[in-house]
């Protein structure tokens, strides 16, 4: 692997180490041009706090174009695993570390951990909240917290779809082979392009969406806020109670229609504007809107049944926001899901575990590897019964290969195994089972509201301190499609145990 | 199913009539022996099981007789007609089972006895008896279910009916798939008769024991079989906290650790044969349970939600091996513990024992080569080119292996996730559908909630019941055997696009 094409040929090192520093930088820069776009967002409305915001933004703007400036980049040179994985959950980590400062300087979350939580909850594109009253926080950091999961957003389908293979080869068979674009061994031959391009599109949905917003009766602030969190599938609002603070079908079907585009992949996208072949992420697509149709007819049916909700057109209403919000995993709420009793809820709970498409901003397992775990499934059975079966794995005509198969199986346990210590260390923090499972699922899978103590309605305080840096970790691992951090971890271990 | 069986009619049909023939052979005999049993103590209702225990065998041996002569030009047999069959048999003999219950009238609905038999066919021991003011011989057909069905009714066929040949070897490995199924000897008889023997002499071990403790005869010999077959069922409604005794808690949970272990592993250690792979999960099994007790405990004495120090190892070390091994008895009312440790309670019933074993779940063996197959996949990451072998107590285990465990753990999933929203489905809470679910798919017998550890299964609604039923069905065939007879599903959609 040579030198990624997509870092400019500026200060050249020798060692892929150099790699850091300058994802170092990016992250910083990034924050601290959020944060004076914040402040200025901030200005135009209340004009609170907006020191906490200038002035940590001014010094991370400052610190970033520095380090991109003065320090050598890697050039020519091999990028190891460990680097690849390092620099990806560094660039997260790094970005909410830095995000949480305007948290604490102003005082809505005064201590660091929580801090901490609600700006991974941002740059995870989660959406999970410590803050009890939104409504009375200054309109700055409102502002910074729709930017934090705007730039989250489109890091990680920039990340995802154009830079990962580059990155971190390793990371193939998770991130790109079979998530953005099978088939092909890159979208372009200038991954740049690649990159600017699909952050275009992300600009572009972000731009239709506020406008939408605005048309459909929001004002200014609160359009420009929900365009950012609706298009990064984060889920932050600008009220406490999220989106029946508007009471409005017009702004609640703008919200369905740009939360399930932003949960289509975006080699989709870019593949549609280039006119080049659709599959397989046409069939990830159609999988999809078959699996919200679906959730959606389950939950109303089940309102009407039980009579949670009056009227046909409001349990059509109330389904298919929620069915799309937790499936999209967003994370805006209307109504309290987590009255609706067990069937509903399991049902929201299955569709937050499946998550939206891969190359998109959702979370979750992901469409396509769902639809490969369930042809495997199906293969495995036919093996039973005729062991010389020879079973190949296709999706939409493309074939996939057995180290795919094996790569989404392992990714599943893996999966499992994470949900499962997570419902243990969420009770031991203090919650309810109902909670617990909830929680995990809202944030492994960056949805945000989870059941019980966590529901719909209500924001993570519930969860002891243990249990919000578990949280910080499964926002963490469940955006990087787990391999990325729980590979580093491995990596660490067994550094750590040879010396 | 017709276009499968249609080229083949002969030797398929053959096999199903002498598995499920077998099957009903036997449940007939075990209710005489219930009708047999039950004139040492009250007496009442044996007309019942002698009628319909005579009924039962007759038509069973009919079965066997039609296919007599036949079972040696089974080899052309499908897998396929391995797993209908197998099905079947288990399906017919809940079916029977449950005649009895619903005759003398201990429960007044169909499918509530047809619940129960399943339950104690399967060896679940979830229960829907409130009323435990029976007769005597309802409590010994209860157990006696539990011991049929922990042996397996494959074994019972051939302890029944003495044959061999390609189609019962089917049905043997349709009753115990995948990674559990050894092969200790060439023949099937052989098989059968070594398990069957592990079986016996722990069962005469548990007899003596439970008698030392100072059981009555009926409770010791009832506790006996449904301690060995991990069933659950009692003749207490307390379950064992009905008894009050540390001796007979010591007693049951010897035997449920005991049970829980493969019997291949006692067959090697018997015959001084190599004890790899066998050793190695046995290892990881009594690791396993005591870092769970150890948990528990630990949680319990934070939450102080049991008085004591010995009252708290007591229950948490009863409630793990009992939820573990799927055996069900109850001690403590964990339903009323702190939500950690019910979590890690229902977490313990998805690890379950050994595999060939008497327990359900999803297996320590396959759980072991999960996590081997995790990391492995974790460590490519760092080394895309590494050569990897799954291995486990120093034998390798094929490619193959590693995709049937991992599919394995696949389809368990999604059953469990397909069964907890049917059982929400039926109008329960969250918390009752999902453990009600894993109680039920794992044949361990209680859950938490409405169902939890001292209440019975009538806190579910009949549509929950006839859930639970098909779960505990699928559970103890593990799954595959159950869900490959939709594998044509798949084959015909494949062949339509």
């Amino acid at each position: 692997m040579s030198r990624p094409d997509w870092v400019p040929a500026a200060g050249r090192s020798a060692s892929d180490a150099a790699l850091l520093p300058i994802v170092a930088g990016v992250a910083a820069g990034a924050c601290g041009a959020g944060m004076l776009a914040a402040a200025v967002l901030g200005g135009a409305a209340d004009g609170q706090q907006l020191a906490s915001l200038l002035v940590p933004g001014a010094l991370a703007l400052a610190a970033g174009g520095t380090a991109l400036l003065l320090l050598p980049r890697p050039h020519n040179v091999e990028i190891r695993p460990t680097v690849g994985l390092g620099s990806i959950t560094l660039a997260w980590t790094l970005a909410a570390a830095i995000g949480s400062v305007p948290l604490m300087l102003s005082g809505v979350l005064s201590s660091p951990l929580d801090a901490y939580f609600e700006a991974m909850s941002g740059f995870s594109t989660t959406g999970a909240t410590l803050i009890d009253d939104v409504d009375a926080t200054p309109d700055g950091l409102l502002a910074w917290r729709s930017v934090m999961q705007w730039l989250g957003g489109v890091g990680i389908v920039v990340l995802i779809v154009a830079i990962a293979p580059t990155l971190a080869p390793g990371l193939q068979r998770y991130f790109y082979s079979e998530a953005s674009s099978v088939g092909d061994s890159r979208l372009t031959p200038r991954i740049a392009d690649t990159a600017k391009i699909v952050g275009a599109i992300y600009l572009v949905l972000s731009t239709a969406a506020g406008l939408a917003y605005l048309i459909a009766g929001m004002s200014a602030f609160d359009a420009v806020n929900h365009a950012m969190t609706t298009l990064a599938t984060g889920g932050f609002s600008t009220h406490t109670a999220s989106f029946a603070a508007f009471d409005s079908t017009a702004i609640e079907v703008v919200a369905i229609v740009f939360m399930a585009a932003a949960a289509v992949n975006f080699a989709f996208y870019w593949r549609l504007i280039k006119g080049r072949s659709l599959m397989p992420q046409l069939a990830e697509v159609r999988v999809y809107f078959g699996i919200l149709l679906l959730g959606t007819v389950a939950v109303t049916t089940s309102l009407l049944v039980n009579g949670d909700v009056e009227g046909t057109g409001a349990a059509i209403r109330a389904a298919s926001f929620t069915v799309t919000s937790l499936s999209s995993t967003t994370g805006f709420t209307t109504l309290d899901f987590d009255t609706w009793g067990g069937f509903p809820e399991i049902v929201l709970v299955l569709l937050m575990v499946v998550g939206g498409c891969a190359g998109s901003t959702a979370g979750g397992i992901k469409v396509i590897r769902v639809t490969l775990i369930g042809k495997s499934v199906g293969q495995e059975l036919r093996r039973q019964t005729e062991p010389r079966t020879v079973t190949v794995l296709r999706m939409g005509g493309k074939v996939f290969n057995e180290n795919v198969r094996g790569a989404v199986l392992a990714f599943f346990t893996i999966y499992v195994l994470i949900f499962a210590l997570g419902v243990l260390a969420f009770t031991a923090a203090g919650l309810g089972e109902a909670g617990a499972i909830g929680g995990v699922a809202a944030t492994l899978n960056g949805v945000g509201p989870g059941l019980g103590d966590v529901g719909g309605l209500e924001n993570f305080s519930a969860l002891g301190d243990g249990g919000r840096a578990m949280a910080i970790f499964l926002m963490l691992a469940g955006r990087l499609e787990i391999f990325t951090v729980v590979a580093l971890l491995a990596a660490l271990g067994r550094a750590l145990t040879r010396r | 199913m017709n276009q499968i069986l249609a080229p083949r009619v002969g030797p398929g049909a053959a096999l199903i009539a002498m598995v499920v023939g077998g099957t009903l052979a036997a449940a007939g005999l075990g209710m005489i022996a219930v009708a047999l049993l039950a004139l040492t103590g009250d007496g009442e209702e044996i007309g019942v099981f002698a009628g319909v225990g005579a009924l039962v065998l007759i038509v069973g041996l009919l079965g066997i007789g039609l296919s007599s002569g036949r079972e040696r030009d089974a080899a052309a047999v499908r897998p396929y007609l391995g797993f209908a069959a197998v099905t079947l048999a288990w399906l017919s003999a809940a079916i029977v089972g449950a005649v009895p219950l619903l005759l003398i009238g201990t429960f007044g609905n169909p499918i509530d006895a047809f619940f129960e038999s399943m339950s104690g066919f399967t060896t679940t021991g979830a229960t829907l008896l409130e009323n435990f003011d029976q007769p005597d011989a309802v409590f010994w057909w209860r157990s006696v279910m539990q011991y049929l069905g922990g042996i397996g009714i494959v074994v019972l066929v051939v302890a029944i009916a003495p044959v061999s040949g390609t189609g019962i070897q089917r049905a043997f490995y349709a009753e115990v798939s995948g990674v559990t199924a050894d092969r200790l000897t060439p023949r099937i008889i052989d098989t059968a008769k070594i398990l069957a023997g592990i079986y016996g002499v722990l069962t005469a071990f548990a007899f003596i024991a439970y008698e030392v403790t100072g059981m009555s005869p009926f409770e010791a010999l009832n506790h006996t079989m449904t301690t060995v077959a991990t069933g659950g069922f009692s003749t207490n409604p307390e379950s064992i906290a009905g008894f009050d005794s540390v001796g007979v808690e010591l007693v049951a949970l010897f035997v449920m650790i005991l049970a829980g272990v493969n019997f291949a592993f006692y067959w090697r250690a018997i015959k001084g044969r190599d004890l790899m792979p066998q050793l190695a999960e046995v290892r990881a099994y009594l690791m396993i349970l005591s870092g769970a007790i150890v948990a528990v405990t630990i949680s319990l004495l934070i939450a102080g939600d049991v008085e004591g120090l010995a009252t708290t190892v007591r229950e948490a070390a009863f409630s793990v091996t009992t939820v573990m091994t799927g055996t069900g008895y109850v001690t403590g009312d964990f339903d009323g513990w702190n939500d950690f440790a019910r979590v890690l309670i229902v977490m313990m019933m998805f690890t379950g024992a050994c595999a060939g074993s008497t327990c359900g779940g999803i297996k320590v063996i396959r759980i072991s080569l999960l996590f081997k197959a995790a990391r492995q996949e974790i460590e490519r990451q760092l080394q895309p080119s590494a050569v990897q072998v799954l291995r486990m107590g120093g034998r390798p285990f094929s490619e193959q292996v590693r995709r049937a465990v991992l599919g394995f753990f696949l389809l368990y999933v999604l059953v469990y996730a397909l069964g907890s929203l049917a059982m929400a489905g039926t109008g329960v809470d969250p918390i009752t559908a999902i453990s009600g679910s894993a109680t039920t798919l794992n044949i361990v017998g209680p859950g938490l909630g409405e169902i939890g550890a001292t209440d019975s299964f009538t806190g579910i609604p009949e549509g929950g019941r006839l859930v639970g039923s098909a779960l505990m069905l699928i559970g103890r065939l593990e799954i595959f055997t159950v869900v490959a007879l939709l594998a044509p599903l798949f084959r015909s959609r494949k062949a339509m696009s």
